[in-house]
């Protein structure tokens, strides 16, 4: 029952890490960013090259990690910069398939460079095992996952709530028009949110690396999750999405154990539900009114 | 009495055209290999999967992003109904029907929602379906359905590729015929109306739900359409023509040709069947080339290969510059033409 | 064929603050009726409450006396609300003719026929008549995203008569026009008033126009309703002045 829990809680995590990012996105530039699954693959690519297939010590994991998140996010911002501004005055459809071009061309670059077979990647050393309490079994490796999230929860509200930079991102957010009058640089708001978002999507890929077998596939199945986590929890709204996220893993793990067959529908039933009682979402303002960064 | 010659030469351009093409259609399985003639059958499906998706792109300016459910539902139930056994025609308009229907189903739970969320909430509908199709023995789980032979027709064994060519051109004729119709229609006015401002619509006096929920059901029913044939044609149906990857090849065909324009989608198809199936011949990594050429159209040709002679001609006239929108090339044209 | 138009305490609030409060008006039928009153006096929102735009807080929008306060905007195109917005509302990428042929399917209610395109034809021929007769006939075949401010204005005015309303709002209809243009414009709805026994309920900054074409005249002030009269009672008070003189503009 616990380890059900614990277990959904870490899945969830792992899919808040990865949504929360979409979510930002979404808040502030107003795009559906397909290219965001192909930038979380990149990141789980790269932790598994940079790891080298050899097992490593938490701290160096670490690192592993945030390299990976980094090495992503400059991938990233360059994709902004060079392939997505150009679409800012297009039509919504446009900008949401040149997002879906690029994620075509990732998962294909990926696939040139890494091969369409599967790759494994080990745990790293001291977070491989289970914690055994009475009769509880809980993988080490999903109690850092817990952690994590919570902290990149506490870390994005820090930036968002406590910084002055999120105060300009909440501005261009509302209003970006207003924003601009109060001599807020957009196109540099756009750009360090994208790379906060892409940066999270890298980390989110190489958290994600050791716990599944890695194809150029993944990308699809994370953004399905994503967009669920945004439905569910609202618009733009990264505290929604941290709820969403949490209960779509452990309903997800729960259906798992009690009723397999219907583990797939995880991802629809609250959707469903969401859709008839609270079409905004649960932190969501409705719609027209779609943007909340909190 | 310019634009009334004017319209004379078109209307004898067009009867041409139709000519060629009832010619090309008549000859081509005699000239074709087996191969060819397949990918002709992929590229006549795909025109139908386009252009009753432009109608909600191009014309009433609703992004769904959830047709393959559509054309899934089109050619999971025309397969179940050729497992019955009825005859090829009743097992198409079978799986018309079950595009529309679940159409109406999906109408209703996305209208809940608007714009982006619109968008995302088409697709995960979609979604949802290939889960059920997976999920279900009776659709046949991760295999899909196969081994469904369609009945003969007036005792013509209509598994003989020539006849199924036939069969498919003309059943994917009589469809897009039906969307031209539409486009043209009182209803399709509308649709453009409603598309460039709902509010004007609504204080028209016009029910801007019905509409954009009929239009949403008919493009499912031409989804569902184009299922149907596909299952017809292959033999096979898969829970992958569900997946919300599917939902984005029509979008990509309808941008790829220009949505503004009647024919473009079908050119977008053709342009997309060709691009797939020689890039995938070449390379395994077939989709980054793929995401590129789309890309860059995207980029340089907003409307769409449609209007690269528009846009080229500029191009020589001007030596640069953006290209003027369609709209304001018509109107310069229609202005001399008054004069 | 006119209709009369009568508001009950219409109340409609934004956050805290009341666009209007309490707000009685009685529009007989037949009468060009003028709001006036500084810009944010709610003579916008006095609109969208007859037209229906947005749910109201309180009060009964009554149409010939039937109670129309609940009804959708649709509903009351149908029993002959006809509006024209402040900032003029079309159909951008579409000609200036499919415009109008947009407002005469939806009268003729065959706009949800999408099988044959009979309809659209003949459609075409009224808008194009239509057009001729309100001297826009040059424009038929433009885009109306092209047009200048003036003639987007007309423009709407033309797609509202193809709806043949019987209530005409116009919504500061000659904002954006050339002194030409407006004197123009001021004949044309004087004309069509006459021509087909309209109400017309009509808000303006241009006094010349108001004073030129209104038979009554509302004063409208902070949501509320300051006076109601004939134009010259209205034009003697010395409060209308005041809230001129010390309102926005
Ligand atoms: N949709 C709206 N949301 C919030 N406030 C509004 C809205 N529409 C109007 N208002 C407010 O209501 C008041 C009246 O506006 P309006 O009716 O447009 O005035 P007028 O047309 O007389 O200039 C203004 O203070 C305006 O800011
Ligand atoms: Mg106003």
């Amino acid at each position: 029952m616990i380890t059900t829990l614990l277990t959904g809680l870490a899945a969830g995590s792992l899919i808040f890490v990865v949504s929360s990012g979409l979510t930002l996105v979404l808040g502030v530039l107003r795009i559906v960013n397909f290219a965001h699954g192909g930038l979380f693959l990149i990141g789980a690519y790269f932790a598994y090259q940079f790891q080298g297939g050899a097992a490593h010590n938490p701290a160096s994991f670490a690192l592993l990690v945030v390299a990976a998140g980094l090495a992503t996010a400059v991938i990233g911002v360059l994709v902004e910069r060079f392939l997505l501004r150009p679409f800012y005055d297009h039509s919504a459809e446009s900008m949401l398939l040149a997002t879906y071009a690029v994620l075509l061309t990732m998962q294909g670059a990926v696939q040139m460079i890494w091969g369409s077979s599967q790759h494994t990647q080990p745990r790293p050393e001291g977070l491989g095992g289970a914690l055994t309490l009475g009769d509880t079994v809980i993988p080490r490796y999903d109690l850092m996952l817990i952690v994590v999230g919570l902290l990149i929860f506490g870390g994005l509200q820090w930036l968002i709530y406590g910084t002055g930079f999120g105060r300009q991102v909440i501005a261009v957010a509302e209003d970006r028009y207003m924003a601009s009058l109060l001599g807020i640089d957009i196109s540099r708001i756009f750009m360090a949110t994208f790379a906060v978002a892409i940066f999270l999507a890298g980390v989110g890929g190489a958290l994600a690396a050791p716990t599944l077998s890695m194809t150029p596939n993944l990308a699809t199945t994370f953004i399905l999750y994503s967009f669920a986590v945004v439905i569910i929890g609202g618009f733009g709204s990264i505290s929604g999405s941290l709820i969403a996220s949490l209960l779509l893993g452990v309903l997800a793990s729960f259906l798992g154990t009690h009723a397999p067959e219907l583990a797939d529908f995880a991802l629809y039933l609250p959707m469903l539900l969401i859709l008839f009682f609270r079409p905004e979402g649960l932190r969501g303002r409705g719609a027209g009114r779609e943007v909340v960064i909190a | 009495m310019r634009a009334l010659l004017g319209k004379a030469v078109a209307a004898r351009r067009a009867l041409a055209l139709a000519a060629l093409g009832v010619l090309f259609v008549v000859v081509y399985p005699q000239l074709a290999t087996a191969g060819q003639l397949s990918f002709a059958n992929t590229v006549v499906i795909a025109v139908v999967f386009a252009t009753s998706t432009n109608l909600l792109f191009g014309q009433a300016g609703i992004p769904s992003f959830g047709q393959a459910g559509f054309f899934g539902a089109g050619a999971y139930a025309a397969a179940l109904a050729a497992h019955e056994g009825l005859p090829v025609i009743l097992c198409l308009l079978i799986g018309i029907l079950a595009g529309a229907l679940v159409g109406v189903v999906a109408a209703a739970v996305a209208w809940r929602s608007a714009g982006l969320a619109f968008s995302m909430l088409t697709l995960a509908f979609a979604q949802s379906l290939y889960t059920i199709a997976i999920r279900t023995d009776a659709l046949g789980g991760y295999n899909g359905l196969a081994g469904f032979p369609f009945s003969r027709v007036l005792g013509i064994e209509l598994s003989d590729p020539g006849y199924v060519w036939y069969f498919v051109a003309v059943f994917a004729a009589v469809i897009v015929a039906g969307f031209w119709q539409v486009s043209r229609s009182p209803f399709g006015q509308i649709l453009r109306a409603l598309r460039d401002d709902p509010v004007r619509t609504l204080f028209l006096g016009i029910n801007v739900r019905a509409y954009r929920t009929l239009a949403f059901v008919l493009a499912a029913a031409g989804a569902g359409a184009a299922g149907a044939l596909s299952a017809y044609v292959n033999q096979v149906v898969t829970p992958d023509s569900l997946y919300w990857t599917a939902s984005a090849v029509p979008v990509m065909m309808l941008v790829l040709g220009g949505m503004g324009h009647f024919a473009g989608p079908a050119i977008g198809a053709l342009l997309y069947a060709v691009l797939e199936h020689y890039l995938s011949a070449w390379t395994t990594s077939y989709i980054f080339f793929l995401g590129i050429l789309v890309y860059l159209v995207l980029a340089l040709l907003p409307d769409g290969v449609v209007s690269l002679p528009r846009t080229v001609r500029y191009w020589i006239r001007r030596g640069g510059g953006d290209p003027p929108k369609p709209d304001e090339v018509e109107l310069r044209e229609t202005e001399g033409a008054a004069r | 064929m006119s209709l009369e138009i009568e508001l009950r305490s219409v109340t409609k609030r934004f956050g805290g603050n009341a666009a209007l409060d309490g707000v009685d008006l009685h529009v007989p039928a037949g009468q060009i009726h003028a709001v006036i009153g500084p810009n944010g006096a709610g003579k916008s929102t006095l609109f969208g409450a007859v037209a229906g735009e947005l749910p109201l807080d309180t009060g009964t929008v009554l149409l010939d006396g039937r109670d129309v306060t609940g009804a959708s905007p649709q509903r009351r195109v149908r029993l002959g609300i006809g509006r024209a917005f402040q900032v003029a509302r079309l159909f951008p990428t579409l000609s200036v003719r499919d415009n109008i042929v947009a407002a005469v399917l939806s009268r003729q209610g065959k706009s949800l026929v999408f099988w044959s395109a009979r309809a659209v034809r003949a459609a075409r021929v009224e808008a194009e008549h239509l057009l001729d007769e309100l001297r826009l006939g040059d424009l038929t075949t433009r885009l109306a995203g092209s047009l200048s401010q003036g003639d987007r204005k007309r423009l709407e005015i033309a797609m509202v008569l193809a709806l043949s309303s019987r209530v005409l709002l116009l919504d500061e209809p000659t904002a954006g026009m050339s002194p030409e243009e407006t004197e123009a414009t001021v004949h044309l709805v004087r004309q069509l008033w006459a021509e087909r026994e309209l109400t017309v309920l009509i808000t303006e900054h241009d006094m010349d126009v108001v004073f030129g074409l209104a038979q009554a005249v509302t004063v409208m002030y902070r949501g509320s309703v300051l006076c109601t009269g004939d134009p010259e009672t209205v034009r003697a008070r010395p409060d209308v002045a005041d809230v001129y003189l010390g309102g926005v503009e």
